[in-house]
């Protein structure tokens, strides 16, 4: 039977990600998300040198990454193909990134998103990017496909700034969705802004906020360069892979387990209260590409 | 609408109350909506207020407790006052964090040098020394005594806390001269509150032999339970604002158990609270008992009066049930 709650001893078991299986509800991505072994496939993809030695994101390197991890996704050997897989040349196409002051959705990799939507066919007028304010944005307002690209952080109140959380700005009212530590934040992506429209997630693991202190929630002793992009279909696979990546940072930083706190609840609540993917990492095939130093999963 | 009030309140001491109550008019706000009020002068800094309330957008007051100036820091004109109606437009999502708290109010400045990061100072006003102390605690990893009561220096943010203040004051990136600022300006605010409340009194129940000062936490909130361990998604031990919660940590050898404490305000919630939890952890409900719970963790639990003191320790049945003797004889004494 289809359990809607959390359970104590399978959290245990299987991390923040948690269990229990989910029918993926996104409607355009379903039939590209089935994948040989049965399993949705996330891409965690790493360059040594994606970040310049002061901190700057090398434009090319994640225009690289990036195209790796969606041919990866794909199945496909050229980037173009991969990304006409996706988006079609008569799309208007949101962007949706993250505009958090101290750990932003990095802009070389905003226009690496946005030039391969337009290789892809999509008209510059149709393509937006943007964060705040996408309810007065017209793209955004008659958009028919979303790609969904922000920072994973820990969050004070949710657990963690996940792809699930980033669509909280299709609505007006946030705090909605705040009660219960923001469990039911996949509740978002039933929005007719939103829903069947998300073509591609994209977590960025540059450089994650594995723990957050003081009412502003950054401190620069709490990232660390990781390097990374996690690409998939399925919102909540990918954000369940970044838990498990942050997870296991604060467990080698902090010398023992730490749990996100508090509970990132809303991630396997998406499973298995509202079945918009999985959480479970026995259904998720993670591909691991470039580098492997400190990858942690 | 407007509407007329004439009640006792307890507001954020503003200097001028500080500096013995003298008489004064400022612009103060309450619940989103701004209060025009005139002091009296009051024995014991309890004044009378009598309020105007309009709903309208709160504005700074000049009556705040930061120095226009600090080092070669110039207090920025803009102020920002908050409560929980509004809070998230300042620090988003992380408001229910310090709503979670008792939350009071929020003043908030921010100080400009040229060439240097900008400082933001926030300045909470949590209602209570205990709540003040929890949302400290809450994070706090290294703490020391270098500014107020308990305060925590890292990379260019200060947080203390001081009566029933909380303070925040932020420099990113962090240069010397803006942590010699922040320092300056921490010791100032912390000289404007003339409380010196003592800790929560519920602290003295957690036995000392190995205590972990640092890893204290301090809660009234359900989300906090599973700051070290997950112990349930949902409230299954009914905590809520009525109740003192605290987990910590023990250096024990090799072994860091945890202590889940947690005082409620009549024995029946305690009773339903303790069933649940001994449940989650199948946990036979009879004196004595400790199960193992998973790889090299052992638990167990007690009911005292209107306590459920929780163990989950490392080392086996025995050290965990040892822990939780000295919680309980500590416990009766507290009662």
């Amino acid at each position: 039977m289809k359990k809607n709650t959390i359970d104590r001893r399978e959290f245990i078991k299987t991390g923040a990600a948690g269990a229990a299986a989910g029918a993926l509800a996104l409607a355009w991505p379903r039939r590209l998300n089935g994948q040989p072994s049965g399993k949705t496939r996330v891409v965690l993809i790493r360059d040594k040198d994606a970040l310049d030695e002061s901190g700057t994101v090398r434009s090319d390197a994640v225009k690289r990454m990036l195209d790796e991890a969606v041919k990866t996704l794909l199945h496909e050997k050229e980037a173009t193909v991969a990304w006409k897989k996706i988006i079609r040349p008569d799309d208007v196409v949101g962007i949706k990134t993250n505009a958090w002051r101290a750990l932003p959705t990095p802009p070389q990799l905003e226009d690496a998103i946005r030039s391969s939507v337009l290789v892809a066919g999509v008209s510059a007028e149709n393509i937006s990017v943007r964060d705040r304010g996408v309810l007065d944005d017209p793209v955004f307002m008659k958009a028919t496909a979303l790609i969904n690209v922000r920072p994973m952080r820990t969050h004070d109140w949710s657990g963690l700034g996940t792809l699930l959380k980033n669509y909280i700005m299709f609505v007006p009212d946030p705090p909605r969705f705040h009660p219960d530590s923001c469990a039911d934040l996949a509740a978002l992506w039933q929005l007719p802004e939103v829903k069947g429209k998300t073509r591609l997630n994209i977590l960025v693991m540059l450089t994650p906020l594995f723990h957050s202190v003081g009412p502003h929630g950054f401190n620069p002793a709490y990232v660390w360069r990781y390097n990374g992009l996690l690409v998939g279909l399925d919102p909540v696979a990918v954000d369940a892979t970044g838990a498990r990546v942050i997870l296991a940072k604060r467990r080698e930083f902090f010398g023992a387990d730490r749990p996100i706190n508090p509970l990132p609840k809303h991630i396997e609540l998406a499973d298995t209260r509202h079945h918009l993917g999985t959480a479970d990492p026995n259904k998720i095939e993670l591909v691991k590409l470039g580098w492997q130093e400190g990858i942690l999963i | 609408m407007i509407m007329f009030r004439f009640c006792k309140v307890k507001l954020l001491p503003l200097p001028g109350q500080i500096r013995g109550c003298s008489a004064s008019s400022g612009t103060i706000d309450n619940g989103g909506a701004i209060v025009h009020s005139i002091k009296v002068k009051g024995a014991g800094c309890k004044c009378i207020f009598f309020m105007v309330v309009a709903m309208m957008p709160i504005t700074g007051s000049a009556e705040d407790p930061f120095p226009q100036a600090v080092l070669d820091w110039t207090i920025a004109a803009a102020a920002e006052n908050y409560t929980p109606e509004n809070l998230y437009r300042y620090i988003d999502g992380a408001s229910e964090l310090y709503i979670s708290y008792g939350f009071v109010k929020l003043f908030s400045r921010k100080y400009e040098k040229t060439g240097q990061p900008e400082i933001v100072a926030d300045f909470f006003d949590m209602g209570t020394a205990a709540n003040a102390f929890g949302i400290f605690a809450h994070s706090q990893e290294k703490p020391d005594r270098q500014v107020g009561q308990d305060s925590e220096y890292l990379d260019g943010l200060l947080r203390f806390w001081k009566g029933r203040f909380y303070i925040s004051l932020l420099s990113f990136p962090e240069t010397p001269e803006a942590k010699a600022a922040l320092l300056e300006l921490g010791r100032s605010l912390a000289a404007a509150i003339p409380e010196n409340d003592e800790r929560p009194p519920l602290l003295a129940v957690l036995p000392a032999p190995g205590l972990i000062a640092a890893s204290i936490r301090f809660f009234h909130h359900p989300a906090w339970q599973n700051t070290y361990t997950f112990i349930s998604a949902a409230n299954i031990l009914e905590i809520n604002p009525d109740c003192q919660a605290v987990l910590a940590k023990y250096e024990q050898g090799e072994e860091r158990p945890i202590v889940l404490l947690i005082l409620y305000p009549e024995p029946g919630v305690a009773a339903r609270a303790f069933v649940n939890l001994s449940r989650a952890f199948h946990l036979p409900i009879k004196a004595g008992a400790a199960v193992k719970v998973k790889d090299k963790e052992f638990f167990a639990a007690a009911i005292e009066k209107r306590f459920v003191a929780a163990v989950w320790h490392g080392g086996g049945t025995e050290q965990a049930l040892a822990l939780l003797a000295h919680l309980r004889t500590a416990i009766v004494a507290f009662e």
